[in-house]
């Protein structure tokens, strides 16, 4: 009876064994949680955000991977009326990637529209240095900066003074609730001079609906290796207006450890011009000419915890005003599986 | 009853002989010479993968705190397509976040 059990226990072993190491691609929920409150020209509104990720590797060369907004807006709709609130949910991704060879990667699904760098990037609430998204977003975004249909991208270069990297894709026009889209093709082109960390890219984008615009930018994004500085931007132009913004931020490492008390605290400045042209049909870019000017600060405290808060003046010929914002943000990481915290037997 | 006996018994050494086998032929039996120069190698590949994340995640976000081997695993390979990192980035990358 012993060794029917010792038998068993035996075989047990060496067939979960297997299922084991590929718990080593386990899925896994990342993103940001936090809470956003914003005073614009006098109206308050705040915005408690949670966005999930979740990636799910499978095999050495798919993987699927979606992120969703889950919003609430808490506004006064009048000095006299109390705060009322609406909830939001939006799928900003749900896509499955292909490696297919060292330098191509098929991305098929609903993406982030990859036009400059902003979207891809910086739409993440625990990433962004300010909350406000800049003025000129909603170009060559289509507005809601989300694509559904196929993608092509990867690394067309790679040497060890610099790498010349690519996107591709076609997004069908879609008015299914949750995962509306325009149809348009587009491509952007970035080199990265790592040694540097400079890069430089320059994005298109072609609607191939409405007014069938065209749409062109370029960004830049450069950290010094001596100081903890960053600096980025982005130009972006249409029929719709054209505008720029230019971001620089320095933490305060620089002086004692990115851990010291003085180390976790980061300033951030932000200019920005948007001059409009034709009038915009979704109402996302300002209908005037804008100028804004940003400054903030963000401390980043242990355990992924944030908190920021920025003042912004803008300029128009509506009327000047005040931008102010107020948030705390979490990064938050965990295997999707419960299980050995390393994946390993 | 007493065959079907002796043929579990045959059974359980012939599986604790091969799992002694396949213990015996991992990695883990190189020694002295050998064993500095992959230490020397798995170093070089943590630099490496230090330089890649500093060069290309640290364009925009902070390194996270505390990321396990498997959690490592999938942030690396959902970076390789968001950041259009090279197959070779992304190996260094691992060998930084989860050596």
């Amino acid at each position: 009876m012993i060794y029917r059990r010792l038998i068993i226990l035996l075989l047990l072993v060496l067939l979960f064994r297997p299922v084991a190491r590929a718990q080593s691609n386990s899925p896994i929920v990342s993103g940001g949680a936090g809470f956003i409150s914003t005073t614009d020209g006098g109206s308050t509104f705040m915005q408690p955000v949670i966005a999930p990720v979740v990636a799910a590797p499978l095999g050495d060369r798919w993987l699927l991977e979606t992120r969703v907004d889950l919003r609430g807006l808490i506004f006064k709709p009048s000095a006299s009326n109390g705060y009322q609130g609406q909830f939001f949910d939006t799928i900003e991704y749900a896509q499955v990637d292909y490696t297919a060879t060292p330098w191509l990667t098929i991305v098929a699904g609903r993406f982030l529209t990859p036009f400059n760098m902003y979207n891809e990037r910086f739409t993440a609430i625990w990433i962004r240095n300010l909350q406000d998204a800049p003025l000129n977003f909603a170009i060559g975004t289509r507005t809601n900066g989300y694509s559904d249909g196929f993608m092509a991208r990867g690394v067309l270069l790679s040497r060890k003074n610099y790498q010349v990297d690519y996107t591709t894709y076609f997004s069908t026009l879609s008015t299914i609730n949750k995962l509306e889209s325009g149809r348009s093709v587009g491509a952007r082109a970035g080199i990265f001079f790592p040694h540097h960390k400079l890069e430089f890219g320059v994005s298109y984008q072609k609607l191939l609906q409405d007014q069938r615009t065209n749409s062109v930018g370029t960004y830049l994004s450069w950290q010094p290796d001596r100081v903890p500085f960053e600096l980025r931007g982005e130009y972006a132009h249409s029929l719709l207006g054209q505008g720029y913004w230019l971001e620089g931020a320095y933490r305060f490492s620089h002086f004692r450890s990115p851990d010291s008390l003085l180390g976790r605290l980061q300033a951030v400045g932000r200019v920005q011009q948007f001059v409009h042209g034709e009038p915009d049909p979704t109402g996302a870019l300002p209908s005037v000419n804008t100028q804004r000017a940003e400054f903030g600060w963000n401390y980043y405290l242990p355990h992924e915890v944030r908190l920021g808060a920025s003042y912004g003046r803008q300029f128009s010929s509506l009327g000047d005003r005040n931008v102010w914002n107020f948030a705390v943000t979490y990064r938050f990481l965990f295997p999707l599986f419960p299980g050995s915290k390393d994946g390993q037997p | 009853m007493k065959r079907f006996g002796f043929s579990l018994t045959s059974i359980a050494v012939l599986l604790t002989f091969f799992c002694l086998l396949a213990a015996a032929q991992s990695p883990t039996r190189s020694a002295g010479r050998e064993s500095t120069v992959s230490s020397n190698n798995a170093t070089l590949e943590i630099r490496q993968g230090e330089r890649v994340f500093h060069a290309q995640c640290g364009r925009c976000h902070n390194p996270p705190e505390d990321l396990s081997p498997r959690e490592a695993r999938a942030v690396v390979r959902q970076m390789r397509v968001r950041a259009n990192l090279t197959a070779q980035d992304e190996r260094a990358l691992l060998k930084f976040l989860a050596p």
